[in-house]
C-alpha cells in the first residue's frame, strides 16, 4: 500500500489530500480564495500567493489529521509544480520540500494538467488509456490523446480564450459575479438553448478551439436587442451561449474518437463540472458505444486528491524528485 | 538548545543550525531568484555538516520580513512545513530586528533600513538594551527623503544598518551624526538569527505554524489600484 499526500496551490485554491494507492481518499481539504478575488473579477496573483502562505500549514495539517496520519508515515509527498501562477506554485512546492527534508519522505513534482486527467481514476478504477481526453478549465481547453499512463499527445487547443474564461466573461456581462461558470450553468437550466443563434467557432475545422468570438457574439446580441428595444431573457442568453460552447467541445471530441478509433473518452478540468457538458458527452458516448469517464464534480476543480492520484503512477515507477525541485509556471502537456 | 533558522527576506538568503553560542553550520546564496531551489537542499546540507538530526531542534526560527515578497513566502512556507513535521514551535523574527540585533553593541540608536524597491525602504528605529535591542518605532515603508527628515530630529548620533542604508549611502552619509554601516551589517546573519531566536524562545515568544505570516508593509498592486479607484469614485 502507498499513502500519498497531494498538495495543490497553482491558482486560487489551497488544497491538500491524503490518498491511498491512487484512489482511496482518506482526506480532501480545499480552502477556496473565492471571497478574496471576487471584488476584482478575477484571480489576483499576489493576493493568491499571500493567501496560500497563510493557509498552507493549516490545510496540510487538516488533511493529515482527517486521514489519521502524520508526515513520517507517508510514502510520498506530491505537489503541483506547474502550470500555474509562479508565486502561488512556490508556496506549495516550498511547503512540500519542507515536509520532505524534515521527514525523509520522498518528493514527487506533478504536472497540474496531468493531475486533472487522473481525477478520473479516483472513482473509476477501470479508467485506462488509450483514451481521448477533453481537458477544459478557466485556463485551458485541450483535446488530448492519452496513449498510455503519463503519456499525452496534444491534438488541439484553444487559439484564444479558454472555455472557462469565456464562461466567466459572459457571466460578468450578465452581472452574475465571479466565477461565472457555475452561475451560467444554473441560469441556463431555466432558459431555452435555441432562443438565440450564436456561432459555433471553428465548427468541423480541425481540433483547435476559439472562444473569443463567441463571447463577442453575446455582447453583440445584447447590443442589438437594446437598440431594438427588446429585452432578452438572461436565462436564454446563458442557455444559448452554453449550448454553442458545448456543441463545439462535443463535436471535436467525438471527431477525435472517430478519427483515432479509440473507445474511451474522459473529461477533465473545472468546466467538466458543467451539467450540460456532462450530459451531452455521456449521451454522445452511449450513442457511439464509447466508454465515458467524468470525474465527480468535487474533483473537477483544483484539489489535492488528483495530485496524489497522479503521483501514484510516478511512485509506482520509482520516479521521484530531489529537494532542488523548482516550479514550472508554463509546464505543458503533450507538446 | 538548537534551532534551525531561515532568512530569505533579502537577496542574501541564509540557513543556519546552531545555538545562541555557536553556529554549527550555515549556508547562504546571494541571488534572490535562486532561493526557491537553494533553501531546502541548504537545510539538508547544514544538518548533515553539523551532524544534527532535524528532530533534535527545539524550534524553527524564520525571518518573516519585511523584505522581498517571494523570498518571504519561500522561507515562511518551508519553515511552517518543517515545524509541522517535527511538531516544534516556530519563532518568527523580523528582518529589521535581525539587522539591529547584529549591531546591538553600538552605544547609540540604530535605524534598520531594507531596500523595498520602487524608491522606498522598510525601516524601524531601535535602542540598544543590555544584551539586545528594543524597537522604538513602528515598522514602516518610507522614501529615503522622508527618513532624512526623521534623522534630522535625532538628538544623539545614530547608526544606520541594512542594505537600504547601503543603497542610499549618498543620501544618508551627508547627514551629521549619522554613520552608515557597511556591507557586513547589510543582511540578516546566522549569528544574529540564532541569537535572537534563542532569546525570543526563552521569553516564550514562539507560535504554532498557523500564527506565522509574512510582514509585507505594502499592499498588492491590485489593492492599491482598487483603493485609488474607489477613492476617485468617492466610495
Ligand atoms: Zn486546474
Amino acid at each position: 500500500m502507498s499513502l500519498i499526500l497531494g498538495i495543490e496551490t497553482s491558482c486560487d485554491e489551497t488544497a491538500a489530500a491524503v490518498v491511498e494507492d491512487g484512489r482511496i481518499v482518506h482526506s480532501d481539504v480545499v480552502a477556496t480564495q473565492y471571497e478574496i478575488h471576487s471584488p476584482f473579477g478575477g484571480v489576483v496573483p499576489e493576493l493568491a500567493a499571500r493567501s496560500h502562505v497563510e493557509r498552507i500549514d493549516t490545510v496540510i495539517q487538516d488533511a493529515l489529521t482527517a486521514a489519521g496520519t502524520s508526515v513520517p508515515e507517508l510514502d510520498a509527498i506530491a505537489v503541483t509544480v506547474g502550470p500555474g501562477l509562479a508565486g502561488a506554485l512556490l508556496v506549495g512546492v516550498s511547503a512540500a520540500k519542507g515536509l520532505s527534508v524534515a521527514s525523509g519522505v520522498p518528493l514527487v513534482g506533478v504536472n497540474h494538467l496531468e493531475a486533472h486527467v487522473y481525477a478520473n481514476v479516483v472513482d473509476s478504477p477501470d479508467f485506462k488509456p488509450p483514451a481521448i481526453i477533453l481537458l477544459v478549465s478557466g485556463g485551458h481547453t485541450m483535446l488530448l490523446r492519452m496513449a498510455e499512463d503519463l503519456s499525452f499527445e496534444l491534438l488541439g487547443q484553444t487559439l484564444d480564450d479558454a472555455v472557462g474564461e469565456a464562461f466567466d466573461k459572459v457571466g460578468r456581462l450578465l452581472g452574475l459575479g465571479y466565477p461565472g461558470g457555475p452561475m451560467i450553468d444554473r441560469l441556463a437550466g431555466q432558459g431555452d438553448p435555441r432562443a438565440i443563434k450564436y456561432p459555433r467557432p471553428l465548427w468541423k475545422d480541425g481540433y483547435d478551439f476559439s472562444f473569443s468570438g463567441l463571447k463577442t457574439a453575446v455582447v453583440q446580441s445584447l447590443r442589438r436587442a437594446q437598440a431594438r428595444g427588446i429585452s432578452l431573457e438572461e436565462s436564454d442568453i446563458a442557455a444559448s451561449f452554453q449550448e454553442a460552447a458545448v456543441d463545439v467541445l462535443l463535436e471535436k471530441t467525438m471527431t477525435a474518437v472517430r478519427d483515432t478509433g479509440l473507445k474511451v473518452v474522459a473529461l477533465a478540468g473545472g468546466v467538466a463540472a458543467n451539467s450540460r457538458l456532462r450530459l451531452r458527452v455521456m449521451e454522445a458516448c452511449v450513442q457511439e458505444d464509447v466508454a465515458c469517464f467524468i470525474p465527480d464534480r468535487s474533483l473537477c476543480g483544483d484539489n489535492g486528491v488528483s495530485i496524489a492520484a497522479c503521483a501514484y503512477r510516478r511512485v509506482a515507477q520509482g520516479d521521484y524528485d530531489s529537494l532542488d525541485l523548482g516550479v514550472w509556471p508554463s509546464y505543458r502537456l503533450g507538446a | 538548545m538548537l534551532f534551525l533558522t531561515i532568512s530569505t527576506s533579502t537577496e542574501q538568503g541564509m540557513v543556519a543550525i546552531g545555538s545562541s553560542e555557536r553556529v554549527l553550520a550555515s549556508a547562504s546564496v546571494g541571488k534572490a531568484q535562486a532561493q526557491g531551489e537553494f533553501l531546502t537542499p541548504a537545510i539538508e546540507f547544514c544538518a548533515c555538516q553539523a551532524q544534527v538530526d532535524l528532530r533534535q531542534i527545539a524550534g524553527v526560527a524564520v525571518d518573516r520580513g519585511p523584505g522581498l515578497f517571494t523570498g518571504l513566502r519561500i522561507g515562511v512556507a518551508t519553515a511552517k512545513a518543517i515545524a509541522l513535521t517535527l511538531s516544534v514551535p516556530m519563532v518568527p523574527l523580523e528582518s529589521l530586528d535581525l539587522l539591529a540585533f547584529a549591531a546591538r553593541v553600538a552605544r547609540r540608536p540604530i535605524w534598520s533600513l531594507l531596500d523595498a524597491r520602487r524608491g522606498e525602504v522598510f525601516a524601524a528605529r531601535y535602542r540598544p538594551t543590555p544584551g539586545g535591542v528594543e524597537r522604538s518605532s513602528d515598522y514602516r515603508l518610507a522614501t529615503p527623503n522622508a527618513l532624512v527628515g526623521d534623522l534630522m530630529t535625532e538628538t544623539e548620533d545614530v547608526l544606520l544598518v541594512g542594505n537600504g542604508a547601503c543603497q542610499y549611502y549618498d543620501v544618508f552619509s551627508r547627514l551629521s551624526g549619522v554613520t552608515v554601516g557597511d556591507v557586513g551589517l547589510a543582511h540578516p546573519t546566522a549569528e544574529s538569527a540564532l541569537g535572537l531566536a534563542c532569546s525570543r524562545f526563552t521569553l516564550e515568544e514562539f507560535s504554532p505554524p498557523s500564527g506565522v505570516v509574512p510582514l509585507y508593509l505594502r499592499k498588492s498592486d491590485a489593492e492599491i489600484k482598487w483603493g485609488t479607484r474607489r477613492e476617485s469614485i468617492g466610495v
